[in-house]
């Protein structure tokens, strides 16, 4: 025999999957016509179903040779390489379903899309499908692509560029532009603070609910104050200044006036003026914390709405609290401390001398382990304080 | 004969790369030496947020903030004393000590810089404004050898360097409006911590930025900064539980310590702070104590 057969002997071993690529024994029973849409993938184009599939017996679903997202990276490397640097990516992208809003052998729309848009965007982002009194010639026209990329962006909302960067690409920084802003300079401004992208019921897509002093067009209530700082918003909320006489505060936020950072001192959709969604604006600053959560196997119900929980201006307790952990859970788990083990000032962690509270065993925020544990529940947890257990 | 004088070549090869590596990577230089964690009585030490101490009598004062108190211990973490102005102490959050031997003290709850003289039992509290009038919001504290007071506005994120009639007289300020959360004095200057955009800030003393340095390396919650004789700069890391150490070009060298509550791990760390005897004390939030540890 001898190795001089070795090579007839591999070609002809591949022979079969050869046959496969030319698809005409798929097609007996795949449907042709799905293949054959507006735009095709091209492996499907050149009859390459086995660059994808196995025709035989696969360990993933579909048949596929290797599970998606890294099938589709075996090809698309550049987005690979893409989506590695953006920091906010697209849910479905961050999780590796591509297949969410592709479909991988052909579609009517651009992109391989599964429905055209915005249908497609709608498919998840349900409440954002709304009608409004005044509306965003690019969101009227379902062209949700002219501002959002769809995979990541360095920005949370996924826009295509900074604010005000990608307004400024279509309403040109002109006088006209100033003068209907009172002549106020445009620099630095953020558009998206007071006007809302989509539609509005307001003229000028000016948002919702509408900072008093602005209602009034009392400009100079805030602008001619001579002070830059949190003292310019203190002088009408007082109460809210004694918030900030705590261990913890949000003082530290961003710069300039630190309010503005997470309130408009204009306009914006809800009666707290918030600049953003609240998990959103919390994440600009506390990003580790949401990749952490992200991680988890198991976390809190509802993780994304931290005001339920922390102070967002201020607090003595421990991650700016409400208020003591026992009681805050209590708001909540009514019946917990009542019957399970015993918490409050009376019982003490022997591990460092402090009250037992619900913090003691569970981690609020997302663990690996159930009901949010620390640790394994099994033993492991137990037996930090129990050692005989 | 030859292959002895090989192994034992070895051996001294190998014995001294050890210490090196363990510099380097696993082995951590620190170990833990005490806690300071409660009174004579027992009571433990409650959400403390600073620690100062006084090289002249050799002592560490723990701001017990939970229980708005200070405590003091000898420097072999054994308990001395406390100290709560007759109860009139509001929020305490950070001290210092100045040459009479009186106390300055940050008191949160009342946004003042409180001076007590001990002897005479007074209590005097100030509230501190901005050449431009705006309130300033006390923070953390320093004073250095000549009595000037250095303290962190929370407000504008500044440091600001105070004269003995409490007029802010030298403002220390972030590039590009950052904001500091901690600063240190030390011979050199002032070192601050910018942790939005993860930056040391070296200032002189007389207000004059020398250098800035961006930290490499994974942060998560960088919450306060100490700086070592050699340059090295020390980060407590407050969510993670963890100390992360720098070279003086921000490139990261090491991390030591982990979440946890058993001791020589950290939970919810606040502060961090060199003694005289290069001891480096962490102040814990969430364990309710300051642990010491030593190279």
């Amino acid at each position: 025999m001898g190795w001089r057969w070795l090579p007839l002997f591999i070609a002809l071993s591949l022979l079969p999957f050869a046959a496969y690529g030319g698809t005409a024994s798929c097609f007996k029973c795949h449907k042709k016509a799905e293949f054959q849409k507006a735009v095709v993938h091209k492996p499907v184009k050149g009859g390459e179903c086995a660059s994808c599939h196995s025709p035989h017996v696969s360990r993933y679903s579909g048949l596929l040779n290797q599970p998606v997202p890294r099938l589709c990276y075996s090809c698309h490397r550049k987005q690979k390489a893409l989506f590695s640097k953006g920091r906010f990516l697209h849910s479905p992208v961050k999780k590796g379903e591509c297949l969410k809003c592709h479909n991988p052998h052909s579609s009517a729309s651009k992109g391989l899309l599964k429905k055209s848009l915005p249908g497609q965007c709608y498919m998840c982002h349900k409440g954002v499908s709304r009608k409004f009194a005044h509306t965003h010639v690019p969101f009227r026209k379902g062209r949700c692509l002219a501002c959002h990329d769809p995979h990541g962006s360095s920005d949370y909302r996924l826009l295509k560029g900074g604010d005000p960067g990608i307004c400024l690409r279509c309403h040109k920084d002109s006088p006209s532009l100033k003068r209907v802003h009172l002549g106020y300079s445009l620099k630095g401004i953020q558009c998206l603070s007071c006007h809302s992208p989509h539609g509005s019921s307001r003229k000028a897509l000016v948002r919702e609910s509408l900072h008093e002093p602005f209602a009034h067009k009392e400009c100079g209530e805030c602008h001619d104050r001579k002070d830059k700082g949190p003292g310019i918003c203190f002088q009408c909320h007082d109460e809210m200044e004694s918030a900030f006489y705590t261990n913890h505060n949000h003082l530290l936020a961003g710069v300039g006036n630190p309010c503005v950072s997470c309130h408009s001192p204009h306009a914006s959709d809800g009666k707290a003026l918030l600049v953003g969604k609240e998990g959103y604006l919390c994440q600009r600053c506390h990003g580790y914390t949401y990749e952490r959560i992200e991680e988890a196997l198991y976390v809190h119900p509802k993780w994304d709405r931290c005001t339920d929980c922390h102070s967002p201006h201020g607090s003595n307790k421990l991650a700016m609290l409400h208020e003591d952990e026992n009681r805050l859970c209590a708001r909540c788990h009514e019946t917990q401390g009542k019957f399970t083990h015993p918490v409050g000032e009376k019982f003490r962690d022997p591990r460092n001398g402090q009250p037992i509270t619900c913090v003691t065993c569970h981690d609020p925020m997302g663990t690996m382990f159930k009901y949010n544990l620390k640790r394994s529940g099994d033993r492991d947890l137990c037996i930090q304080c129990h050692k005989s257990y | 004969m030859s292959e002895r004088k090989g192994l034992l070549s070895f051996l001294l090869v190998l014995l001294s790369i050890l210490p090196l590596s363990g510099a380097a990577g696993g082995g951590v230089p620190w170990k833990w030496v005490m806690s300071l964690d409660k009174d004579g009585i027992g009571v433990h030490i409650k959400e403390p947020t600073a620690l100062y101490y006084d090289a002249k009598v050799k002592r560490y004062y723990v701001v017990d903030s939970g229980n708005q108190r200070l405590v003091s211990f000898d420097e072999q973490g054994r308990y001395l004393n406390q100290f709560s102005a007759g109860g009139q102490l509001k929020g305490p959050f950070a001290m210092v000590k100045d040459a009479q031997g009186n106390l300055w003290v940050v008191e949160k709850k009342l946004n003042s810089l409180t001076y007590i003289r001990l002897k005479e039992r007074v209590v005097e509290r100030h509230s501190i404004t901005l050449p431009s009038g705006e309130a300033v919001f006390p923070d953390r504290l320093a004073i250095d050898s000549v009595g000037t007071l250095y303290l962190l506005d929370r407000g504008s994120g500044r440091v600001v360097a105070l004269d003995r009639n409490l007029r802010v007289v030298k403002q220390f300020s972030a590039p590009g409006d950052g904001r500091f959360c901690d600063f240190k004095l030390k011979s050199d200057g002032l070192w601050a911590l910018e942790p939005l955009t993860r930056r040391i800030c070296h200032f002189s003393l007389g207000g004059k930025l020398l250098r800035e340095i961006h930290l490499k390396g994974d942060l998560d919650f960088p919450i306060s900064l100490e700086v070592d004789s050699v340059g090295l700069i020390y980060i407590a890391d407050r969510h993670v539980g963890m100390v992360k150490v720098f070279d003086s070009r921000g490139n990261f060298k090491y991390a030591f310590l982990e979440k946890g509550e058993n001791r020589g791990r950290i939970y919810y760390p606040f502060q961090l702070l060199f003694d005289e005897m290069g001891r480096l004390c962490v102040v814990e939030e969430g364990n309710g104590r300051v642990e010491v540890f030593q190279r």
